[in-house]
């Protein structure tokens, strides 16, 4: 994604026929975003002209400097880097870019006890941002705290319960914690793929393989009357087995004799 | 205890490890051993997992080693390991997360020399621009005993298949880096979105 925007914003920005048709605001958008994306892409030399331009634009915004700061990031500058954060936190103390892009300085730095830290406490303050919920359940993954992790997709379920998203991650999460003795852990599971196959219109792929694995586990690890899937999930079991043994045989028929092989479908 | 990879296999990893340069990715490697003590394992092939890491704490893990390991049968291979490239261009450890699918594939499929390939990222930037032409980028790690922890072996250990010099592998496989073939390498990831992106690559390097 970052390349193309790279590509396409750079021959935006250099011919100057096609960038008088954007108003001034939105010209400087451009600058802006395609210099994010030169990040990405690793164009330093060419992000750091933009970052020039924009300076002089804009010499005192707060906007830029962050930009300042995730070039120094780029070039591995983390100490210049964290001082034009900490500048831009002295003007703005609340400042979301600036408390963030630290988070991102201890990441990379690989100090992820130090980002999960910070980003604790920004969350503490701007609990709402559903993207900082996930990069932290995504900093608690590796480093295999997986119930935190798990606090992690709850919340964001919470704040967008409409995207399907986090109800797989959290599902995906509680198939990986269950065991033996825990498998209401697979049932709540099952809910969860459930709620997504719903948001999906029925489409996705990876909450279908998500219920025939929960699924499969109850009945392999349980013993007697827990081994048993209620009427609903027996149900659900085989509509998800049908639609995904035909989406093979549809789209792509040289991969439905692996699909069969994982045992975990139902359908002969 | 030796091991060997040949331009198949070598190619995939790059080229996965290419497409993703920003994240972090895995798959399994597949190859053959002839059942000696000493003979050697051969890896012939890769097929790529994921390129986010929540995947690997899902169950498309057993997913997709499942499915690699039907795929691998028809071709008369097995699973023999799993490779893994770290998101952070320094980090070169071994994550526990790694380890443990190591340890599926060396105890669930029974293959007691199965073994890791951690993509040595800087070696990785090096190989690509030619600046280290005759080594490859990996460090293999292996279990000597099941109650044993992975170590990592020498650099010998880890040879070239098919009567080729790591300088030849690096031909092929940076040719395909120049046309741009990552973008034709579709992981397992990219098949749960899209299920007509094949995951084997059949023919993609060779």
């Amino acid at each position: 994604m970052s390349e193309q925007v790279a590509k396409h914003g750079k021959s935006l920005i250099q011919n100057s026929k096609r960038n008088r048709q954007l108003s001034e605001e939105e010209n400087w958008l451009v600058h802006e975003q395609v210099c994010y994306a030169l990040l990405d892409t690793g164009d330093i030399d060419e992000a750091k002209e933009i970052v020039e331009k924009l300076s002089l634009r804009f010499p005192k915004s707060l906007r830029v400097f962050l930009l300042q700061g995730a070039l120094c990031e780029c070039c591995e500058d983390y100490g210049k880097a964290q001082e034009v954060y900490e500048r831009i936190l002295q003007e703005n103390e609340a400042h979301q870019g600036a408390m963030k892009r630290q988070c991102c300085v201890a990441k990379a730095q690989g100090d992820t006890e130090k980002a999960i830290g910070m980003l604790k406490k920004y969350l503490d303050v701007f609990m709402t941002d559903v993207e900082a919920w996930e990069e932290l359940a995504s900093l608690y993954l590796s480093m295999q705290m997986t119930k935190q992790a798990a606090f992690c997709y709850e919340e964001a379920i919470l704040i967008q319960p409409q995207n399907p998203t986090n109800h797989l991650k959290y599902a995906d999460l509680l198939y990986v914690l269950s065991n033996a003795s825990t498998l209401h852990l697979l049932h709540q599971a099952i809910g969860y793929y459930s709620v997504v196959l719903d948001l999906t219109n029925g489409t996705s792929v990876h909450a279908k393989y998500g219920v025939l694995s929960c699924c499969d586990a109850i009945k392999s690890q349980g013993r007697g009357a827990s081994a048993k899937l209620t009427e609903d999930e027996e149900k659900l079991l085989s509509k998800v087995s049908r639609e995904l043994t035909t989406s093979y045989e549809e789209r792509s028929p040289q991969l439905a004799v692996h699909l069969k092989a994982t045992g975990i479908t139902t359908t002969t | 205890m030796a091991y060997g990879v040949n331009a198949q296999a070598v190619g995939k990893v790059v080229l996965h490890g290419a497409k993703y340069g920003a994240g972090e990715v895995c798959g399994a490697l597949l190859g053959r051993w002839d059942g000696a003590e000493d003979g050697p394992v051969l890896v012939e092939d890769a097929v790529p997992f994921f390129h986010k890491c929540e995947n690997k704490y899902s169950p498309l893990m057993e997913v997709a080693l499942a499915q690699a390991e039907s795929y691998a049968s028809t071709v008369g291979l097995k699973v023999v390991g799993f490779y893994q490239a770290n998101e952070r261009n320094d980090d070169g450890s071994l994550h526990a997360s790694t380890k443990r699918i190591g340890d599926a594939v060396r105890d669930k499929s029974g293959f007691p020399k199965a073994c890791l390939l951690l993509l040595n990222n800087e070696g990785f930037t090096s190989f690509l621009s030619g600046e280290a032409a005759d080594s490859l980028p990996f460090t293999l790690y292996v279990k000597r005993g099941a109650g044993s922890s992975w170590e990592a072996s020498r650099r010998e250990s880890l040879k070239c298949l098919g009567g080729l010099s790591i300088k030849v592998i690096r031909e092929i496989v940076m040719d395909k880096v120049a046309q741009g073939k990552q973008k034709d390498l579709y992981d397992f990831s990219e098949h749960i979105c899209d299920l007509s992106k094949d995951w084997r690559n059949v023919n993609l390097i060779v």
